[in-house]
């Protein structure tokens, strides 16, 4: 102290005769340089630290890389011997350490998404002989939703989960936060194969789009799910639970939904008429023709024009008078377009006979008729 | 002399744990990470095979397979596709454009060793006749 009092004392020396806002101004000035230089280092420090830590996860990823191809995926005989040698000295390297470990998991993960067979089981064997189910676990129950999110897509990625652990799950699955809880239903559909869609039973938030197409994709995609009976969930509460159950009855041809589907004509929602109509065509559903028609013309043009595709696409002749109605008669374009479109879809339609003579509609009617009828032409 | 494959794969890591496979079944193996890198490749090399990702940078794997097809030494090399995209739609397109076999990702190494091995048969034979 006394010292550091004698160097300000000698510093101070040359300037102690000048006046005060001068002594002010170097004072600062003399801060402003230490300031910049602090930074200067610090900035020099932090990336050094980073240099090192990328050089480190690097050399990391490399033994990994190397060890997992070269002494356990190279081999055509590796078995649980392969794996336990591979165990010990990965840990071995990793004596614990957290980026270490994750580069692990990264890796296991990526060759799991990318080899099946005997490499994909002899992967998720390492995965659980390294214990590094349970730091995906524990991530689970991190305070940071990312963190949480990353631990749902590892432990669905690696099958390792036990009734237990699904416990854990069950609080994310009805997170506030969308992308949380869209990879907390993702993985509860992938690893609760006997009920995967439980979940939906208390799904209070929306289900989006995006979300919906992945749930879907993870539908899709995963073997061995146990298909349920999606008509239950047509009554929810939740529109986006009813929309995305018929998406479901469509795709698996539930026809014993039908019933279900053509009462859901009279629900409030134009979103979900709209969905029970074009479900109904593409289920070919027959019986619901009579209540199409009933209800045509109560609805907004959306769902009329889906009722007349509908209409279209079962095809069954009763409803040919009503579409040729809405051909001739309606003045609407999407409508009569649609109609013909319907029309031309029946299987003894003849655009010559049906109006009695062709050459008596309007300009615009024999185009779209003609349109619709050209098999070189999509519609 | 072995047998020349031509692996197109932008994943470091499938790229080099393929090579190290295929190598270990005496093929040589020459690699490309993008589009682009396999085009000068195979503008200069005569391959027996030319096993591809679909989606590569710069160019895709489906012009990849039409420049292959059409302006290569290489328009008779039989060409497997090995790729996580696996609509129908794709593997229809991907056919129908010049490619000879299709492997979705995830795939088991035993398959693609299989698919390589009758791929380079009817090759072989075809050369022969």
């Amino acid at each position: 102290m006394h010292s550091l009092s004698i160097i300000i004392n000698i510093l101070q020396e040359p300037y102690s005769t000048y006046p005060i806002y001068i002594k002010i101004a170097l004072i600062g000035i003399i801060v402003s340089l230490a300031i910049v230089l602090l930074t200067y280092l610090e900035i020099i420090f932090r990336r050094l630290e980073s240099t090192s830590k990328s050089l480190r996860i690097n050399e990391a990823k490399n033994l990994v890389t190397e060890e997992l191809t070269n002494n356990l995926m190279l081999e055509d005989e590796s078995d649980k011997k392969s794996v336990n040698s591979v165990a010990t000295k990965l840990k071995k390297l990793t004596r614990g350490d957290i980026i270490f470990n994750q580069i692990i998991i990264d890796e296991l993960i990526f060759f799991h998404r990318n080899f099946s067979d005997n490499t994909g089981r002899l992967l998720s064997r390492l995965y659980n002989r390294l214990n590094l189910k349970e730091l995906s676990l524990k991530k689970l129950k991190n305070r940071s939703w990312n963190v949480q999110a990353q631990g749902l897509r590892e432990i669905q990625e690696m099958p390792a989960l036990t009734l237990k652990n699904k416990e854990l799950i069950q609080p994310l699955l009805f997170s506030e936060n969308n992308d949380l809880r869209i990879e907390a239903q993702a993985a509860y559909l992938r690893m609760n194969r006997e009920h995967p869609f439980d979940f939906l039973n208390y799904a209070d938030e929306d289900l989006l789009d995006w979300h919906q197409i992945i749930l879907l994709e993870v539908i899709y995609n995963t073997e061995d799910l146990k298909v349920p009976v999606f008509s239950k969930w047509l009554d929810s509460p939740n529109i986006t639970v009813i929309t995305f159950c018929i998406k479901l009855i469509v795709n698996y041809h539930q026809l014993d939904a039908i019933p279900k589907l053509i009462s859901l004509l009279d629900h409030p929602k134009i979103k979900i008429r709209e969905d029970a109509v074009a479900a109904l065509g593409k289920l070919y559903a027959e019986q619901s023709e009579t209540r199409l028609v009933e209800i045509f013309a109560e609805q907004v043009l959306s769902v009329k024009l889906l009722i007349i595709e509908a209409l279209g696409l079962i095809a069954s002749g009763k409803n040919i008078d009503f579409l040729r109605s809405q051909f001739l008669v309606d003045d609407d374009f999407s409508i009569i377009k649609t109609a013909g479109c319907a029309l031309s879809n029946h299987p003894d339609f003849d655009k010559n006979t049906a109006f009695g003579d062709i050459n008596q509609l309007s300009l615009e009617r024999k185009t779209i008729i003609n349109h619709c009828t050209d098999h070189l032409i999509r519609n | 002399m072995k047998t020349k494959i031509l692996l197109v794969e932008n994943e470091e890591l499938i790229l080099r744990f393929l090579k190290l496979r295929l190598e270990k079944e005496n093929y040589e193996v020459n690699i490309a990470r993008d589009g682009k890198e396999a085009i000068q490749q195979i503008s200069n090399t005569q391959y027996s095979l030319i096993i591809s990702e679909l989606t590569l940078p710069f160019v895709s794997g489906f012009e990849l397979i039409s420049k292959i097809r059409t302006e290569s030494n290489n328009t008779d090399t039989p060409i497997l596709i090995l790729s996580a995209l696996s609509s129908e739609n794709t593997i229809v397109d991907a056919l129908s454009i010049g490619a000879n076999e299709f492997l979705k990702k995830p795939f088991a190494i035993n398959v693609l060793l299989t698919k390589i091995k009758l791929l380079l048969g009817g090759h072989d034979l075809l050369q022969a006749v």
